[in-house]
């Protein structure tokens, strides 16, 4: 059994001139996506516990992980660097897109 | 635990998978929007008066890419777009792969009489295999593992949030307003076999079963685990549809089969070569007094240059390379040529039946025909879907 791929065949458009530019933009995307999700989690926890009369800012600011939560964090942050440079690996295994004659088109129109 | 989707085959979504869709959904409006709306200004406002002024009409949609392919707004608009289509396919597959081997040993609910019937040496066209469509990692025909039906579930996800809720709660919106058209467009006409072809996983074929209970419905295309996914989603819904393995280009059924024969955002996707053989063949399955329709994108002459030039970037880069010669295309000959009669021509565009409702939709069919901005468009303001066909003699 096979994951379903992350990645499409075939080579990125580039649209900026620049080397870079492009999955730049797509790294900051995904990481936006990241962030947002992450403060989405937070406000409904606020909200959760508000509701049972909690104020945990202060215990936030005070808590210090053991070495099991440390480990869960960093693989997190794993995760997280994961995919915010998921574009800077598709380098590697690019094939041409098939842009001027597709496959199985025929000569007419455009 | 939240659920993807109500039917028998959503799959149980995370807190956070719930955020990161939500976000690339709203990435995506705003592309489509705002980014969009910027893009066209700049065009307006800056890059075709210049032109002007050098007595340089921009028409022709490749003429407008051009000259806007240098300018930073289109590189902008561009390069976020494409990361947010790659992010529509990112942020479902984990869920997708989560939920496996569930989806894929699913229980079949009670059997409401509908069907699978796979053709496992099918040769799977090239527009398939070739290229991932839409920059779908695997495209749509790939399979994981035996059986497998996640491609299936990856589309049904996928398009849930890239539409950011303009195909309708059931993601059936254009097949809605196809089906509801005819039924009220032609009270008089009662199809007993309804046929839909490049099917993929049926969202757009369910209404027709709903719009005409009495009808039989088939829907076929060439990739296994859409139709297998289709097969278990609609019967979880109870709705009765037969899903057949077949390319449309060489229909297997017999002459006169099918009162109505239609796709939905089907032929954009085909080489020219395989849109004249799949019409030839829906011509001849069709009964006489039947009628093919087609959802489709509408053809560059009914619509404003720039229109032209923005429907059309898909085609550039969102790997779907034959929907510019489509497009470019007289729908009318396309028809004839396959052996309908030139005054059996129709067509129209549709307020969004799911969106208006049946009131206010008959009363836009009553008026004519609007092409415009938001014509072929994905739109909270407004979308009009365009579609066109012909009876046959």
């Amino acid at each position: 059994m096979r994951q379903i791929p992350r990645k499409r065949r075939g080579q990125r458009h580039r649209f900026f001139d620049a080397d870079g530019v492009d999955e730049l933009l797509s790294c900051v995307l995904r990481l936006t996506a990241e962030i947002s999700a992450v403060k989405e989690r937070l406000y409904l926890a606020e909200r959760v516990l508000a509701k049972q009369g909690l104020d945990i800012s202060d215990a936030i600011e005070s808590y210090e992980p053991d070495d099991g939560e440390q480990a869960e964090l960093a693989a997190s942050r794993e995760r997280l660097i994961q995919t915010v440079l998921a574009q800077l690996g598709n380098a590697g295994d690019a094939s041409p897109i098939p842009d001027e004659n597709p496959p199985g088109s025929d000569a007419t129109g455009g | 635990m939240h659920r993807s989707h109500e039917h028998g085959m959503g799959i149980p979504l995370t807190q956070e998978d719930r955020a990161r869709r939500a976000f690339v959904s709203s990435l995506r409006s705003h592309v489509l929007q705002q980014m969009s709306a910027g893009l066209r200004d700049h065009f307006e406002g800056a890059v075709a008066p210049e032109h002007a002024k050098r007595g340089d009409k921009l028409g022709e949609p490749e003429k407008i890419h051009r000259a806007l392919r240098g300018e930073f707004p289109f590189k902008a608009y561009s390069s976020v777009r494409t990361a947010a289509q790659e992010m529509v396919f990112d942020v479902v597959s984990d869920a997708v792969d989560r939920n496996r081997q569930a989806l894929n040993e699913h229980n079949p609910a009670a059997d409401c009489g509908g069907t699978l019937t796979l053709h496992p040496e099918l040769d799977l066209p090239v527009n398939v295999t070739g290229i991932d469509v839409h920059l779908a990692p695997g495209s749509y025909h790939a399979e994981y593992q035996d059986q497998d039906l996640c491609a299936g579930a990856v589309y049904d996800n996928s398009i849930e949030v890239f539409a950011f809720g303009q195909f309708g709660q059931e993601l059936n919106d254009i097949g809605s307003t196809l089906a509801n058209y005819i039924r009220l467009a032609y009270p008089e006409f009662k199809p007993d076999r309804i046929l839909d072809c490049g099917c993929t996983i049926g969202h757009n074929t369910l209404p027709w079963a709903t719009a005409f209970p009495d009808a039989e419905v088939h829907a076929i295309d060439v990739a296994a685990p859409v139709l297998r996914y289709g097969h278990a989603r609609a019967q979880s819904m109870g709705i009765p549809v037969h899903f057949r393995q077949m390319n449309a280009t060489e229909l297997e059924f017999g002459d006169g089969e099918f009162d109505v024969v239609f796709s939905s955002m089907f032929m954009h996707e085909l080489p020219l070569k395989d849109i004249q053989a799949y019409l030839r063949e829906a011509y001849r399955v069709l009964k006489p007094g039947g009628v093919l329709w087609q959802m489709e994108l509408p053809p560059m002459d009914a619509m404003p240059d720039y229109e032209n030039f923005y429907m059309n970037w898909d085609t550039y880069y969102n790997n779907e390379p034959y929907y510019g010669t489509f497009r470019r295309q007289d729908y009318r000959k396309l028809l004839t040529d396959a052996g309908f009669r030139d005054g059996d021509f129709i067509e129209a565009t549709m307020p969004r039946y799911t969106f208006v409702g049946e009131e206010a939709f008959k009363a836009a069919l009553a008026g004519d025909n609007t092409f415009d901005t938001l014509t072929g468009r994905m739109d909270p303001k407004g979308t009009r879907w365009y579609g066109f066909g012909a009876w046959k003699a």
